[in-house]
């Protein structure tokens, strides 16, 4: 996680690319967001026209049972032949009255109340009393000319009521009787009819009589659903009033609606979000992965590694850069190598076998490093080739000590010569070391006449101490002594010299290393895989002057 | 899932990198998942009147919202048509309520025919320790608790204080009040087997049910000891009227009527009138029988067995009987609250008329069943249509009184 926070260029490529695709979803979606809200603003205000057609019939349906009640009842008074407000009356007008779902009804002549009754849940509150005769005039004038009406009663305190009138029955005016029921308003009517995020209103001449579901705070009710609502007139009532229905969305009916879509758009712009970042993760990948090769193939170089070269991706400015960096190698590696050239020519300046020796050596050491990279006992990299191939190159390279005669000496050497020609490892450790970025060469030189069983010299190293680059080099150079003509021997048969390898396998040669060179031998013999063998530095060296290594 | 992760591995190819993935879709999965409750709802049906029915909604609401967010939806329906829904909903398996408040009568049936759900035993507790131990009792049905009681009902005598000086020891004695002209000495109400049937069992000397086969006995008795507060014609047709309670309080009310047996539902008319009154236990028939013990019946919330969130239908149930919230829903529905405590303290200090009610609560008996209340209503229908064919068509002291205005 810490490595994710390291400042890189790739991470900033990847921010900046998650940065804009958030951008553009935010984008995106704040214009999708404005289409979603006018659709559900367009839905809600059918939801809302649908619940206003519902409540509205419902309370339709009260004021036509009350007028239908109304009239059944004033009917049934019609038949009595007095009506005196006796207990008798009453009891009648009691059982009326159950047979109705209204909550009071009042008989009245032309100047009182001869009788009431009502239902003692709903109907005994005072308020619900008619005040006769009807305060509006219109409403007394259409009473007294005998048509039936039906009016608000709205007191100043308690709940309103819906009252319809009718003369029963006229002769004198003693005698008329006016039959008015009462229905009590509660906005419980609108109950079943609106969604659970609506809210509905009862209200006449502008002021509300109810809502449903009840508003549980004080507060002035359009305040508590700001926005959407719709009302239609349910009823013109004889008192010139309208009753109105208004149904309005609740606090949280957009929210309720958009939220699903909310949501939808939430997931996708993460969805997005988790696309972008890996999109953006791999585009920088990409178009950094030259860049990195270049931080990667530098600090190789840095470390000597001078056969680096950068794989040619693209063909653009970092693809351009990638080759200008190869063939800025390919330069510092030639000016290397130009120097173990000449040091290479200085030994073979010292005698005349030695050349052919070298590129023999060289060639096969490679040969051998490869069958034992075949075998599984080793894994090289070109560094290590490369050293390995600079180490053959140069592994006598401390001859340049010797003088020619001791090193040209057909006889026996002397004790002086031989203690010459033993020093030999280290002083070519020290030309190699001196050069830099050669130190492994240098050391695989020094090793080079260590024998595996700890005989050898300079510093009598024994089996693993010896490095396997020194051990190849050893047994590769004697395989080579022994097939060709020395000063001080002559050419031994192929056979032999295998026989005389494994003879020595475990005490000078490491008998790992022995039947890779056999093997390696054996090949080059047959011709197999010689021009693969060798890395081709020596070649290259020797024909530099003619034909010089390019980038490409 | 292979096309997938073939193409998460043409992006990516480290596996500490794929890691990642995961984790952002279960960043961006749980905050697009926190679904608000909005379309949760609690669906409470009941036969309340509209009045009452916003006071519940007012009651309800808040609690189910301080409970668990959700709405609440109040469906009022005529007595019949919840009767016959909540059966129904037996045969059908589910019915989209989840609270009904129901009479206590329902009870039975609706537990035997597995409708609704046991209160848990923890809520029976907190019920013990703070509601009315016989509103308790009338919510068990075999020894299970299964319904929360919202209020009582239970009738008793109210009496014209200064027409009555004292408490009367049996209903025969107001019939031999000095009344002014006009004013009849009593009205009970024997349409309603609820009180007749304690009535008639008292009138032959049972203190609990009435045999059947005394019925035609005790029904002679009781009209005979009734006959010096109802007379022998008028007053009893008025007593065996069905819709009687509302004409009594309004005769009560204008003093043309001394005492009458009701029920708290005439409350609020009698203290609009000004009229003196206090309330007692039903006295019995007579002074040497014992005193008759009226049915009382309770309203109870009950909880659908296929609710599907019967915890918070429940709580909502229990915060009905226990809380505050009950003496609200009382006070809008003129019934009796079933909280005890502090509470119902200072409500009877507030409305010591209720007090008489308590008291003849203390004295009533369980309403039985709803099967056993059909075959009483049946039987008592009967009996009635004879009295009723056997009365005298006037009656000179009460004809009067009927007939002043």
């Amino acid at each position: 996680m810490k490595k994710w926070f390291t400042p890189s260029l790739r991470r900033y490529l990847t921010l900046s690319h998650t940065l804009t695709v958030l951008t553009l979803a935010l984008g995106m979606g704040a214009v999708a967001m404005g289409v979603v809200w006018s659709r559900a603003r367009t839905l809600q205000e059918g939801i809302l026209s649908q619940a206003e057609s519902l409540a509205a019939e419902k309370v339709l349906e009260h004021i036509r049972r009350l007028e239908a009640a109304r009239d059944g009842l004033a009917m049934e008074l019609a038949f009595r032949p007095s009506f005196s407000g006796s207990t008798e009356d009453l009891l009648f007008l009691h059982r009326v009255l159950s047979y109705t779902d209204i909550d009071r009804l009042e008989v009245f002549n032309s100047r009182r109340l001869l009788a009431q009754a009502y239902n003692l849940e709903t109907g005994g509150a005072a308020e619900l009393a008619t005040p006769w005769f009807p305060q509006n005039p219109q409403v007394a004038a259409l009473l007294l000319a005998g048509r039936p009406v039906t009016w608000l009663h709205k007191p100043q305190r308690g709940m309103a009521s819906l009252k319809s009138a009718v003369k029963v029955r006229e002769a004198t005016e003693e005698e008329s009787i006016f039959l008015v029921a009462t229905l009590a308003v509660t906005p419980s009517w609108l109950a079943g009819a609106l969604p659970s995020t609506t809210v509905g209103f009862l209200r006449v001449g502008g002021s509300i009589l109810g809502s449903w579901p009840p508003l549980l705070t004080e507060e002035q009710p359009f305040t508590l659903v700001k926005g959407l609502n719709t009302s239609r007139v349910v009823a013109r009532l004889n008192d010139d009033s309208s009753l109105e229905v208004v149904v309005a969305s609740g606090k949280g009916a957009m929210a309720s609606l958009l939220w699903p879509m909310i949501r939808g758009g939430i997931l996708i712009t993460l969805a997005s979000l988790v696309l972008a970042f890996l999109l953006g993760e791999t585009l920088a990948r990409r178009i950094l992965a030259p860049l990195h090769d270049l931080l990667e193939g530098t600090a190789a170089m840095a470390r000597g590694h001078l056969s680096v070269r950068l794989p040619i991706r693209r063909k653009d400015e970092l693809g351009a850069l990638a080759r200008e960096f190869n063939r800025m190698a390919d330069e510092l590696r030639t000016t290397y190598l130009g120097v173990i050239a000449t040091l290479a020519e200085v030994v073979e300046a010292k005698s005349a076998y030695t050349r052919e020796h070298i590129e023999r050596v060289e060639r096969l050491t490679m040969a051998t490093a490869n069958i034992l990279e075949k075998r599984g006992w080793t894994k090289w990299s070109s560094h290590q080739k490369f050293i390995l191939s600079v180490a053959a190159i140069l592994h006598d390279v401390g001859k340049i000590s010797i003088g020619n005669d001791i090193l040209n000496k057909a006889g026996p050497l002397t004790t002086g010569e031989r203690s010459e020609i033993l020093s030999h490892p280290e002083v070519g450790a020290k030309i190699v070391e001196r050069m830099g970025k050669l130190d492994r060469a240098a050391e695989i030189i020094r090793a080079c006449h260590e024998h595996y069983d700890g005989s050898g010299y300079p510093r009598g190293l024994k089996g693993q101490e010896i490095p396997l680059e020194a051990r190849i080099i050893l047994a590769v150079d004697a395989f080579d002594a022994m097939t060709q003509v020395r000063p001080y021997s002559k050419a031994r048969p192929w056979e032999e010299a295998v026989a005389e390898l494994r003879a020595q396998a475990g005490k000078q040669f490491d008998p790992v290393v022995v039947e890779a060179l056999i093997e390696a031998a054996s090949r080059e013999l047959r011709g197999e895989g010689a021009a693969t063998t060798s890395s081709g530095f020596y070649q290259v060296l020797t024909e530099s002057d003619e034909k010089a290594p390019t980038a490409s | 899932m292979r096309p997938l992760s073939a193409l998460v591995r043409l992006f990516y190819r480290s596996p500490e990198e794929l890691s990642r993935l995961p984790l952002l879709f279960l960043l961006s999965l749980s905050v697009s998942c926190q679904v608000p409750t909005a379309d949760v709802k609690l669906t409470v049906v009941t036969a309340l009147p509209p009045s009452v029915a916003i006071t519940l909604y007012r009651q309800i609401s808040p609690l189910a919202q301080k409970l668990a967010k959700v709405n609440v939806e109040i469906i009022p329906l005529p007595e019949f048509t919840l009767k016959e829904t909540i059966m129904a909903t037996a045969a059908v398996g589910a019915w989209p309520w989840d609270l009904a408040i129901v009479p206590s009568s329902w009870l039975r049936v609706l537990a035997r025919q597995q409708v609704i759900l046991e209160v848990p035993g923890h809520h029976v507790q907190q019920m013990e320790e703070a509601t009315a131990l016989p509103a308790l009792l009338g919510m068990q049905v075999d020894g299970r608790t299964m319904a929360y009681p919202i209020a009582a009902d239970v009738v008793a005598l109210i009496f014209n204080a200064s027409l009555v000086p004292k408490e009367p020891s049996c209903l025969a004695e107001l019939g031999h009040l000095s009344l002014p002209p006009g004013t009849m000495p009593l009205a009970l109400n024997l349409t309603e087997y609820s009180l007749a049937l304690p009535l008639l069992a008292s009138a032959v000397g049972a203190t609990t049910t009435l045999e059947e086969s005394k019925l035609s006995e005790a029904l002679a008795a009781l009209r005979q000891q009734l006959s010096p507060a109802l007379g022998h014609g008028e007053t009893w047709k008025l007593c065996l009227e069905p819709q009687a309670e509302a004409v009594f309080a309004q005769l009560f009310a204008e003093q043309r009527l001394a005492a009458f047996v009701g029920s708290p539902k005439v409350l609020g008319v009698l203290a609009a009138s000004k009229v003196p009154f206090r309330v007692v236990p039903v006295p019995p028939p007579c002074p040497n029988c014992p005193a008759p013990r009226p049915w009382a019946s309770f309203l109870t919330a009950v909880v659908n067995v296929a609710c599907p969130y019967p915890d918070l239908a429940q709580r909502v149930g229990l915060e009905l009987a226990i809380h505050q919230e009950n003496l609200a829903m009382n006070l809008a529905m003129r019934t009796l609250p079933v909280l005890a405590g502090d509470e119902s303290a200072k409500l009877l200090g507030d409305f010591p008329e209720l007090f008489g009610f308590y008291r003849a609560l203390a004295a009533a008996q369980l309403t039985p069943g709803l099967k056993e209340e059909l075959e009483y209503e049946k039987r008592w229908a009967k009996e009635l249509g004879e009295i009723l064919l056997s009365l005298p068509t006037t009656n000179s002291r009460t004809s009067n009184a009927l007939r002043k205005r």
